[in-house]
């Protein structure tokens, strides 16, 4: 190999194999440097092949042993072939790129399709899965909704926190099938009642419900217990719970589409919960509607429901600056303020003082639900 | 047509899902037809990326190609496969020597069409011993007939007069598939980039080209064929990996 001083086209040649990209034949050839290109030349002078400086590439990257071979980006198919990476050196610091040039045309593209790709992701996300989710949950036969809600059981009402007061039960149980008198349900709904301090109630897929009994407990009469059984119903009644889990596995599957088989469960989740969480305010409300239609068909009147959510907002307080943003339901102000709007006295009382006095007495023995 | 091929697996994996839903025989008539309509796109997508990959693989700057139609091989090997499955895996010579066949007959070098001329006959006998070690060796035999067949892929492979050798002995081959299972295994699939490095590392090692190299190679020249636009999507999409040289 020789070298002579000159930076813009040093006099660099080499002994080297070319393989000219046309056959698979190997020739004895000398690679040298003709102003910016790099030339193969055979014994007898021939030229083989010719690519300029800023397209060289290095194929083997030196795993092929002692030997280093040298490719073309112009001509793909050229290999230029020498004995050692030693011979090949001064010819890659001579091609190597001037900097800033890699490439940096493409970025623009990639950022104008990154930006498509999450204007779409975020369409499917929040509008197209919600929509989609409806009709798909009408497609589900009831009966498999049921077999779904049964492997809830031991989730949502574990054995050791469930309450077992026949008489308490069947208040319940009498309550729902009041209030659902008008409406066609199958499978009729089972009830329970579970030890929890959490002012709360909910209905989860194959119409089960669930009364907390720190919902009797926080509740300012018996009125207010309807009023959130009603509302627990109605999202039964428009399949929440169903539609819920269509939509959390739709979320999840996209997001876990977009960030590929290694994204952390929690990205996925955080991305699937934050948009269920905007459609769980969109079903309370839905809920609520169907609460009032099934209050005033059975005489209770809208006043007990509208009674339990300003216990609900004392309990909570002041409502956090993203409050509105971050939670499951619509805040408690905005949907008193709706009920008002709708407001409907009770025909007759939810339930006698006796019937009061056993769902009080929930949870003080255990045992088995029971069917309205 | 090609957005209609990857839409296939979707289509396999909605069907799959409604079955879940539904009660009784008409389940049978969802499930059955989605996992055959996956098995068929699972070769597919084997056939599509192993010609991608083909067509960007040169050898001395000779690139490779792979012709014949992958839905040709996927209803072959698709029907081989049920019924090797249908008949406990006694096929297994039968249908690896069709699939085999088929593809290496539709290898191409440059110019030149390789042929392959391997007889299941070769891989009969191995075959049955290890299905007969099977119980007693918890199933390791089946590696030993698995690198068989890596040599039968080889050993009886040629484009031009340029011949193909796998160097590594059946044993030799068995141990390191089944540590590579191990791998996989132990780690939950997360050592799949030591499986991969493994591999490479082993065709690189283990696959020879014999006899005059220059003389066969004089004969190799580029083809003018296009370079094939699919790429290994579907591949990715029914998650299979494939490896040829």
């Amino acid at each position: 190999m020789s070298m002579s001083a000159s930076s813009e086209s040093p006099a660099l040649s080499a002994p080297v194999v070319c393989f000219d990209g046309k056959s698979a034949r190997s020739q004895a050839a000398t690679l040298s440097v003709e102003g910016t290109d790099l030339v193969c030349r055979d014994e007898a002078g021939v030229e083989l092949t010719r690519f300029s400086r800023t397209s060289v590439g290095v194929v083997d990257d030196g795993i092929e042993g002692p030997s280093r071979i040298l490719t073309s980006t112009q001509q793909p198919d050229v290999r230029i072939k020498f004995a050692s990476p030693d011979l090949a050196a001064p010819f890659l610091a001579w091609s190597a790129k001037p900097a800033g040039r890699t490439r940096l045309a493409a970025k623009p593209r990639i950022l104008a399709l990154a930006a498509v790709g999450a204007v779409v992701a975020g369409f499917v996300a929040t509008k197209a899965i919600p929509l989609l989710a409806t009709p798909i949950t009408a497609m589900i036969p009831m009966s498999y909704e049921v077999s779904v809600g049964q492997e809830l059981v031991p989730y949502h009402v574990p054995e050791k926190r469930r309450c077992t007061e026949a008489e308490g039960l069947a208040v319940i149980a009498s309550v729902a099938r009041q209030l659902l008198a008008s409406e066609s349900v199958n499978p009729p709904f089972t009830v329970y009642a579970i030890d929890n301090d959490e002012p709360n109630a909910f209905v989860f897929a194959g119409n089960h419900l669930v009364v907390q009994t720190g919902l009797i407990e926080h509740a300012p009469g018996p009125e207010a217990v309807v009023g959130v059984i009603a509302h627990e119903l109605g999202h039964q009644l428009h399949r929440h719970a169903m539609r819920r889990m269509i939509i959390s596995g739709g979320t999840k599957f996209l997001f876990g589409a977009i960030f590929g088989g290694l994204t952390p469960e929690s990205v996925a989740t955080m991305g699937a919960t934050q948009y269920r969480l905007r459609f769980s305010r969109d079903a309370e409300r839905e809920a609520d509607a169907t609460a009032v239609r099934l209050l005033n068909r059975a005489g209770f009147g809208t006043d007990g429901l509208t009674a339990m959510f300003r216990r609900f907002a004392e309990l909570r307080g002041e409502p956090h600056v993203f409050a509105t943003y971050f939670s499951s339901h619509p805040l408690e102000e905005e949907r008193i303020e709706a009920l008002e709007r709708v407001r409907a006295p009770a025909a007759r009382p939810a339930m006698t003082d006796r019937e009061w006095a056993a769902l009080k007495a929930l949870c003080r023995t255990r045992g088995d639900a029971s069917r309205s | 047509m090609r957005g209609f091929l990857y839409g296939l697996p979707g289509i396999a994996l909605l069907a799959y899902l409604a079955s879940e839903i539904i009660d009784g025989t008409e389940r049978l008539l969802l499930i059955v037809p989605a996992f055959l309509l996956f098995l068929y796109v699972y070769q597919v997508a084997i056939y599509a990326a192993y010609r991608y990959r083909l067509s960007r693989t040169r050898w001395r700057g000779i690139r490779g190609r792979l012709s014949g139609s992958a839905w040709g091989y996927g209803w072959r090997v698709g029907l081989m496969g049920i019924a090797n499955l249908a008949t406990l895996g006694l096929l297994s010579p039968l249908a690896d020597r069709i699939a085999l066949t088929y593809l290496m007959n539709n290898v191409w070098i440059g110019n030149t069409r390789g042929t392959f001329s391997g007889s299941a006959k070769n891989l009969i006998g191995i075959h049955l011993l290890s299905w007969l070690l099977f119980v007693p060796t918890i199933g390791i035999s089946r590696f030993w007939y698995v690198a068989e067949v890596q040599k039968f892929q080889y050993n009886n492979f040629s484009v031009g007069s340029l011949r193909f050798r796998w160097t590594q002995t059946g044993p030799s081959c068995a141990i390191f598939l089944f540590v590579n299972y191990l791998i996989m295994t132990v780690t939950l699939g997360f050592g799949r980039v030591f499986v991969t490095l493994r591999n490479a590392r082993i065709y690189a090692e283990n696959l020879k080209i014999v006899g005059d190299i220059e003389t066969a190679a004089a004969q190799l020249s580029q083809s003018t064929e296009e370079l094939s636009k699919s790429g290994e999507t579907l591949a990715e999409i029914v998650d299979v990996d494939v490896s040829f040289f």
